[in-house]
């Protein structure tokens, strides 16, 4: 959990703050938490993960550039045979059906989940338009979700 | 795939920004199946993360977390009925160790499972205790045990010292002498290796207490000094 926050905002202090928050937040809405819907780890990655772009945006929108290049020093999530340690059924399912969308759809569907990167950002990454983005990333999303329910 | 169901995904990736967003949100805020969709994505996306190597919060994090998330429980406790609350903790320490049994394994389970000897090894747990010191609404001492070094991190951040007396943790064993675990630095948060034969014997549910003596700590002989703090052991 602390590598997502870590991918999302670059920087290894805010990280640990963000994961900490985690934390507190599953202690304090342990009510919230719905038992049998998901997994534990699938609610804190997502927690932590939407904790870690709500600071990334508001570092943002504070005009504080973000360390970009620290978060350009972080390597490409590439799976590696150590982070399988962890790999249910549910993910490795997960990057088969990531793995067989086209690359412009999976590149963009990576950097949205782990670096918190919007439509407009995207396009903007890979200088198309907005709506080309657009419609790539739901075709994508599309074509996931029909393999993920299979 | 719907409309709606590409915005539920889209929401969950948090793809859109400005007036989109807020447009979504507000869509969100009426709309509780969409809300549904919206959480089954996250479930079906978080996966995703297994993608990244682990990397390990440090033992002192983990301490920082467990004192903290101690504290939060004890701040949400309102007037339920005591058994609700009582059935409330129970829930919460176990999707806490649900959740913290993948992290423990990131750092405990691995050298484990590559582990060479034929022996079979059932993986220790990671142990943790809140004191209060002077009273429930006073500080806390949190304690966080590590198995896989024998570390014990003591985190005494908010207890003060008095400068003319030394506190002393103490694990207590069941038909035993207590076990000095060492001298607590006031104010700060420490970290201690403890004797492999203390080590040994910590275990779930077994008591910690803080002692006040004279500085250095209790002479070697005497009787441990008055309790300040006590608690238990348990899996986080």
């Amino acid at each position: 959990m602390l590598a997502v926050c870590l991918r999302v905002l670059g920087d290894r202090s805010d990280a640990e703050d963000v994961l900490q928050d985690t934390y507190l937040r599953l202690a304090a809405n342990a009510g919230r938490y719905q038992r049998g819907r998901g997994s534990a780890m699938g609610w804190l990655v997502t927690m932590a993960r939407n904790l870690s772009i709500d600071r990334l945006r508001s570092r943002a929108s504070r005009g504080q550039a973000a360390p970009v290049a620290a978060a350009e020093a972080i390597a490409d999530p590439t799976p590696l045979a150590d982070a399988r340690l962890l790999a249910s059924e549910a993910s490795s399912r997960m990057s088969g059906c990531l793995g067989a969308l086209d690359d412009v759809q999976q590149g963009a569907i990576r950097s949205a989940f782990f670096q918190g990167r919007t439509y407009a950002e995207l396009a903007e990454d890979q200088g198309v338009p907005l709506g080309t983005m657009k419609s790539w990333v739901r075709r994508g999303l599309a074509r996931l979700k029909e393999c993920l329910d299979k | 795939m719907t409309e709606r169901e590409l915005l539920a995904a889209e929401l969950a990736l948090r793809l859109l920004s400005g007036d989109e967003q807020a447009a979504a949100e507000q869509q969100l805020a009426a709309d509780p199946e969409l809300t549904a969709m919206v959480a089954e994505w996250q479930a079906q996306l978080a996966p995703m993360a297994n993608e990244l190597t682990e990397i390990e919060p440090s033992p002192e994090l983990w301490a920082k977390i467990a004192a903290k998330t101690r504290l939060a429980q004890n701040d949400n406790q309102t007037d339920e009925p005591a058994q609700l609350k009582a059935r409330l903790r129970r829930w919460q320490w176990g999707s806490l160790a649900a959740a913290a049994a993948s992290l423990v394994l990131g750092f405990v389970g691995a050298p484990l499972l590559r582990g060479t000897g034929p022996e079979v090894v059932t993986p220790a747990q990671v142990l943790v205790a809140s004191l209060p010191v002077g009273g429930s609404d006073g500080p806390r001492l949190g304690l966080t045990y590590l198995p896989q070094n024998g570390d014990l991190v003591i985190e005494a951040g908010g207890v003060p010292g008095d400068g003319v007396h030394d506190h002393e943790l103490w694990l207590v064993v069941p038909g035993a002498k207590p076990v000095s675990m060492g001298v607590v630095a006031t104010g700060r948060q420490t970290r201690v290796h403890l004797a492999p034969e203390t080590a040994a014997r910590i275990d779930q549910g077994l008591g910690v207490v803080l002692t006040r003596e004279p500085l250095g700590g209790a002479p070697v002989g005497a009787d441990a000094g008055p309790v300040v703090a006590s608690g238990k052991f348990s899996i986080i």
